[in-house]
C-alpha cells in the first residue's frame, strides 16, 4: 500500500479534465450578459488534471479505506451490515434520482406513494402511529423530536420543564441535542447490572423534568427489561419517553417501542435498514410518534386527499421545516426497498441472527477478555481491556492490532461508563466462520498482551499509515492541503 | 445468492426458528444455527430474547407484505418511479436551489465503490485514510472556490447550514441576539433557520428588497437601531431571485474585508454569505468580499436532484474561529515514522466528546454527497467549472432577451442576474405552470408559493444542459398560451 499524493500535488497548469457541454456559439457573449465588477479576477486554484488521472486517484484512494465490502467491519453502535447491491440500483433509477422537488403533488405521486408505505412499515415497527421521514440523520431525527417535546411544553404551558434526563451510557448527541433544543441535561446512573438505576431516575424525577432520551438495548447491547416500569414513572410524573433507535436492530418483530411506553423514537436507516453509510452519510433518520406528539411533527406530512397523495404544510402546531425540501428522498428509496426485501418473519429474522451472532462472541471471548456485565448481551457485546491492562495493554492498542489482522477495530473507548470499552457488533449478515476467525484474532492478541505486547504497540504495521498523531494534528493545524508548491517529486502514476 | 422461495411453496421446516427458508442477507444454515445455539448451550433461538419481558413482547408478526424477490422489487419500485416527473425526459426550468447539471460518468462509478461507499465515519484514520484524504482534498477545493480559509467535511443541507452558521456567529460574538436576515435568501432555509431559533436566544430580523434586491439601507437603519445587538447578517448571493446582490457594499457597510484588522471581527456583525458554488466559477467570490462565513448547496456539485435530498451543505469560514465550527474537520499529521496521514481533528468541538457543549450536536452529515461533490470540482477543474458557469449565464441571459419580449411578459427586477430571473406573466403563474406540463415542458417556479403577492411571477432557471432550442419553444408555447389568454380576455 503506498502513499497516494494530493490532486493539488498531481495538477499541472493547462491540463483540462472532463468536458461540459459547449454553449451555442450565437448565445450572448458573457461580457455582455454581466459587468466586470460582478466577475472574480482570477480563475479558482481548483486542481487541474486528466479524467484518466482522477479517476486512478480516487480508485487508489479507495484502496486504503476498509468497508464492509472488504473487511468484518464489527463497529459497535453503528450496526455495519451488508449494503444490498439491489438498494443502490432502485435508488438511481432517474424517476427517483431526476426528480425536482419543487415539481407539483401530482407529479410526484410515485414518491409519495412511497413515503406513505414506509411510514406505514416503520409505524408498525416502532408500535407508533406516525412517521415524519424529514430529518436527516440520527442526530437531526434527536433534534427534530426535543423540539417538538419543547413545543409540547409551550403548548401546555410547562416552560418550566425545561430538563431532560440522561443515561450516563447515552450517546454524545442526546446531551448535545438537548442543548440546541433549549433543554439543560441531568444524568442517570446505570446500575451494577448496566441497566438505568431505578432510585436514580426516582432521584433525579422531578416537576422540572420534560422528558428521557433512552436507547433499548442500551450502549451496553443490554435490554432495559424494567422499561415498562421506567416509562409508568416518567407518565406518572408528566414526563415523555425518548428512545434513540440506534439499536433497533437487536429488536425487529420481536418487541416495539410503542408497546413499552414510548412517546417519541428516531430510526437510523443507514443502520437498521442498510442503506450503506457512505464513509459518514447521508444517512436518515425518521421520527416515530404517538397520537399526542403528531400535530407536532416537523412540515410537510403527507395526506391523502381525492385527488391523490398531498404535501401538507398548513400545520399550526408543527415545529416546522427542518431540513429544505423533503428529507434524505434517495435514502427512504433504499430503506423502503431493504425492508420489502424482508417479509415480517425476515425482519425478525434480522434481529434473531444479530443477536445469535453477538452472542456467539460473547461466548468464545468471555475467558479471555473482562466482560464488565454479567447481564446477557443483545446485539452487540461490550468487553474491557481490564486484563490485558495488567501488561501496559490498552482498548486503543488491541484495536490497531486487529487492523494487522484483517478486521476493522470495535468501537473504542464508548461507552463513557466502562474504561477500556472494546463494544463489538457483528450484525446478522456475517458467517459463523467470519466470526471464528474474528475470535481467533481476538485471542491470538489475548496471548500476544503476555507474550509480545510490543507487536501491539507497534501495530498496526500493514497500513499506508502507522499511528497518527492526533495532538500535532491540533497543535499545528493544517486543514487544507497546500497548493502554491511547485510540483512535488511523486511519481503520477 | 441462495435462490428465495416463497413460505407458501418453501419447504416445511422445524419450528425451533421463525425463519423458515434461507434467507439472502442473513448467511445462516439449519446447521450453523444449531451449532451456535449448542455452543451457548441454548434450545432455540428463543432464549436468547429472555431478559425481554413477556408482557412486552409483540407476540405475533409484525403487519408487512411479503418479502420481495429482486425483479419484484424492481418491478415494484420501477412504476412508482414512472409516476414521477422526470427532469431529464423533457425540457425543464425549474431551479430555486435544486438543478439538472452534467455529471461526470466517472462520478457514479468511483462514488459506488464499496470501498467509499460502505465505510463508516472515518473515526479509525489507520483504515480511513481513503476518505480521510478525500475529504482534505475536498475541503481544500472549498476553500479554492469560495476564496474562504477552512472548511468542514459537511453538513445536511444549505438550510442547516445556515442555521449552524447563526448558531457560531452567536458563539463567536459572544454578545448580541439578532441576526439580519434578507427576505431574498431561499424561503426553504429560512424555514428551517425559524424552526433552529425557536428555543435559541438568537432571533432572525427580515430586512426587505427594492427591487428584489436587499435594501441595504434598511440594513444599516437596523445596525443603527439596535447597535450591538446586531450579531450576523445574512445575505444569498446570487439571491433566491436569481439577482446578483451588492456583496461589497453589504460587506464595507459592516466594516468586514480584507484591510479591516483594525476593527476586530468580534466587534462588529459578522457577514454570513449563502452562495451558488457554480456562480464562483465566474462570480466574485466571497473570500473576495471578505465574508466571514460562506455556506451553501452542494448539490449542483456531482449530484442528482434526488427530490431535494440527499444533497450536501458546506460550510467555510477563517482560521480563526476553527474551534467554533460545526461538524467534521480533518486535518493532516503525521505518523510514529514521520509520514504524511490524515486524521479527523479539533475533535474536542464534537458531541462525542463535548456532549452537551458541542459545537453543533452534527454526527453522520453526507459523506458521499460531498465526496461526489470532491469528485465534480477535480474532474471539471477551475476551467470547467468557469465554463459550466459561463454557458448557464448566457443561455439564462438568451432566454431573458426572448422571453420578456412576449407580449405581456415583464422581468420583475431589472437587476443583474446569473443563470436565474422571475419574470411577471400575464396569467396565474401555477394556471401557467400546469399549461406547460400538458406541452411536455416544465415550467419555472410558481413564486406564489412562497410569496402570496407574487401569484403572477414565474421563477425560470438555466444551466449549461438548457438549449436554445428549448428555449424558443418555451418562448413560442408562452406566446402562444398568451395570446389565447388575451384573445379570450378581450372577446
Amino acid at each position: 500500500m503506498s502513499e497516494q499524493p494530493t490532486l493539488f500535488e498531481l495538477s499541472r497548469p493547462g491540463r483540462s479534465g472532463t468536458e461540459p457541454p459547449e454553449p451555442d456559439a450565437s448565445l450572448p457573449a458573457l461580457a455582455d450578459c454581466l459587468a466586470e465588477d460582478h466577475l472574480r479576477q482570477e480563475p479558482s486554484g481548483l486542481p487541474e488534471l486528466a479524467e484518466s488521472s482522477t479517476v486512478r486517484h480516487y480508485t487508489r484512494l479507495s484502496g486504503l479505506n476498509m468497508s464492509i465490502d472488504t473487511n468484518f467491519y464489527p463497529l459497535g453502535s453503528c450496526t455495519m451490515k451488508y449494503n444490498p447491491r439491489i438498494n443502490e440500483v432502485v435508488a438511481s433509477n432517474p424517476g427517483f434520482s431526476h426528480v425536482h422537488p419543487l415539481c407539483e403533488d401530482h407529479e410526484l405521486q410515485g414518491y409519495l406513494e412511497l413515503f406513505s408505505r414506509l411510514e406505514k412499515m416503520l409505524a408498525e415497527i416502532s408500535g407508533l402511529p406516525h412517521v415524519s421521514l424529514q430529518p436527516a440523520a440520527g442526530a437531526h431525527g434527536e433534534l427534530a423530536s426535543l423540539m417538538m417535546i419543547k413545543a409540547r411544553c409551550r403548548e401546555r404551558g410547562e416552560l418550566e420543564r425545561d430538563v431532560v434526563l440522561i443515561p450516563d451510557s447515552a450517546h454524545g448527541t442526546n446531551p448535545s441535542s438537548c442543548t440546541i433544543a433549549g433543554f439543560k441535561t441531568r444524568n442517570i446512573n446505570s446500575g451494577e447490572d448496566g441497566t438505568i438505576d431505578l432510585d436514580s431516575l426516582h432521584e433525579a424525577l422531578g416537576p422540572d423534568v420534560a422528558a428521557m432520551m433512552i436507547t433499548n438495548p442500551n450502549t451496553l447491547g443490554i435490554f432495559e427489561s424494567r422499561i415498562d416500569e421506567i416509562s409508568a414513572l416518567l407518565h406518572e410524573a408528566g414526563a415523555l419517553l425518548y428512545m434513540d433507535g440506534a439499536n433497533m436492530n437487536a429488536i425487529l418483530g420481536i418487541t416495539r417501542p410503542g408497546d413499552f411506553g414510548v412517546d417519541v423514537m428516531h430510526f437510523n436507516l443507514h443502520k437498521t435498514m442498510s442503506t450503506p453509510h457512505g464513509g459518514g452519510g447521508p444517512g436518515s433518520g425518521p421520527i416515530a410518534v404517538t397520537d399526542e406528539l403528531e400535530p407536532y411533527l416537523p412540515v410537510p406530512r403527507i395526506v391523502r386527499s381525492e385527488d391523490g397523495l398531498e404535501l401538507c404544510g398548513d400545520r399550526p402546531l408543527s415545529i416546522g421545516k427542518v431540513r429544505s425540501f423533503f428529507g434524505n428522498s434517495g435514502i427512504l428509496v433504499r430503506a423502503y426497498a431493504f425492508i420489502r426485501a424482508h417479509g415480517p418473519e425476515e425482519l425478525r429474522g434480522i434481529s434473531e441472527h444479530a443477536v445469535l451472532n453477538a452472542n456467539y462472541i460473547r461466548h468464545r471471548l468471555e475467558q479471555a477478555y473482562h466482560l464488565p456485565y454479567d447481564t446477557p448481551c443483545m446485539h452487540e457485546v461490550v468487553f474491557t481491556a481490564k486484563k490485558q491492562k495488567a501488561n501496559g495493554i490498552r482498548a486503543l492498542d488491541i484495536a490497531k492490532r486487529l487492523i494487522d489482522l484483517g478486521y476493522h477495530p470495535p468501537t473504542i473507548y464508548f461507552p463513557l461508563v466502562v474504561h477500556e470499552a472494546l463494544m463489538i457488533e457483528p450484525t446478522e449478515t456475517e458467517t459463523p466462520e467470519t466470526l471464528d476467525r474474528f475470535c481467533e484474532a481476538m485471542l491470538q492478541i489475548a496471548r500476544e498482551t503476555e507474550e509480545n505486547p510490543d507487536l501491539l504497540k507497534a501495530a498496526p504495521v500493514t497500513q499506508v499509515v502507522k499511528r497518527l498523531d492526533e495532538v500535532n494534528a491540533v497543535k499545528t493545524p493544517i486543514l487544507t492541503c497546500p497548493c502554491d508548491e511547485p510540483p512535488s517529486e511523486v511519481e503520477a502514476g | 445468492m441462495p435462490a428465495r422461495e416463497t413460505t407458501e411453496s418453501g419447504p416445511a421446516l422445524p419450528q425451533k426458528y421463525s425463519v423458515k427458508q434461507l434467507m439472502a442477507y442473513f448467511p445462516h444454515t439449519d446447521q450453523d444455527r444449531d451449532d451456535m445455539l449448542k455452543a451457548l448451550g441454548l434450545e432455540s433461538i428463543e432464549d436468547l430474547f429472555t431478559c425481554i419481558p413477556e408482557k412486552i413482547r409483540l407476540g405475533r408478526d409484525l403487519d408487512l407484505p411479503k418479502l420481495a424477490s429482486e425483479p419484484e422489487l424492481i418491478k415494484e419500485m420501477g412504476s412508482m418511479a414512472d409516476r414521477n416527473a422526470r427532469m431529464d425526459n423533457r425540457p425543464s426550468f425549474l431551479g430555486a436551489g435544486s438543478y439538472l447539471r452534467f455529471i461526470p460518468a466517472a462520478i457514479d462509478s468511483l462514488s459506488s465503490r464499496g470501498e467509499f461507499n460502505t465505510a463508516y465515519t472515518p473515526y479509525q484514520a489507520e483504515v480511513s485514510q481513503g476518505t480521510l484524504q478525500a475529504i482534505m482534498e475536498y475541503q481544500t477545493m472549498l476553500c479554492q472556490l469560495t476564496g474562504m480559509e477552512i472548511s468542514n467535511a459537511s453538513m445536511y443541507d444549505a438550510g442547516t447550514a445556515l442555521a449552524e452558521a447563526v448558531f457560531m456567529a452567536y458563539a463567536v460574538r459572544r454578545k448580541g441576539n439578532k441576526v439580519l436576515v434578507s427576505e431574498a435568501i431561499h424561503p426553504e432555509y429560512r424555514r428551517v433557520l425559524d424552526t433552529y431559533l425557536a428555543d435559541h436566544p438568537v432571533e432572525a430580523i427580515t430586512i426587505g428588497l427594492e427591487n428584489d434586491l436587499t435594501a441595504l439601507d434598511s440594513v444599516a437603519r437596523s445596525l443603527e437601531e439596535n447597535g450591538d445587538d446586531v450579531l450576523a447578517v445574512v445575505l444569498q448571493n446570487p439571491n433566491f431571485f436569481g439577482l446578483i446582490e451588492p456583496m461589497e457594499n453589504a460587506s464595507s457597510l459592516l466594516g468586514c474585508g480584507k484591510g479591516g484588522d483594525d476593527a476586530p471581527r468580534r466587534d462588529r456583525p459578522l457577514l454570513i454569505s449563502i452562495v451558488d458554488p457554480i456562480s464562483l466559477g465566474i462570480l466574485k467570490d466571497p473570500g473576495a468580499y471578505g465574508a466571514d462565513i460562506a455556506i451553501g448547496d452542494g448539490q449542483q456539485l456531482g449530484n442528482p436532484p434526488n427530490l431535494g435530498g440527499p444533497t450536501f451543505g458546506f460550510f467555510t469560514t477563517l482560521q480563526e474561529h476553527v474551534r467554533k465550527v460545526p461538524g467534521r474537520i480533518v486535518g493532516e499529521t503525521v505518523d510514529s515514522d514521520g509520514k504524511r496521514g490524515y486524521v479527523l481533528t479539533f475533535q474536542t468541538r464534537e458531541q462525542h466528546i463535548r456532549r452537551e457543549r458541542a459545537t453543533s450536536n452534527i454526527c453522520t452529515n453526507q459523506g458521499l454527497c460531498s465526496l461526489r461533490g470532491a469528485m465534480y470540482m477535480a474532474f471539471l477543474g477551475p476551467e470547467g467549472i468557469r465554463k459550466v458557469a459561463e454557458a448557464s449565464a448566457r443561455l439564462a441571459h438568451y432566454a431573458h432577451g426572448v422571453l420578456t419580449k412576449i407580449e405581456g411578459v415583464e422581468a420583475a427586477s431589472t437587476a443583474a442576474f446569473f443563470q436565474e430571473f422571475s419574470l411577471r406573466l400575464p396569467a396565474g403563474a401555477e394556471t401557467v405552470y400546469r399549461t406547460l406540463a400538458e406541452r411536455n415542458i416544465g415550467g419555472g417556479l410558481p413564486l406564489g408559493r412562497y410569496f402570496p403577492e407574487r401569484e403572477d411571477e414565474m421563477l425560470f432557471a438555466f444551466t449549461e444542459l438548457s438549449t436554445k432550442e428549448d428555449i424558443d419553444n418555451l418562448a413560442s408555447e408562452l406566446a402562444l398560451v398568451f395570446s389565447k389568454d388575451l384573445r379570450e380576455a378581450n372577446a
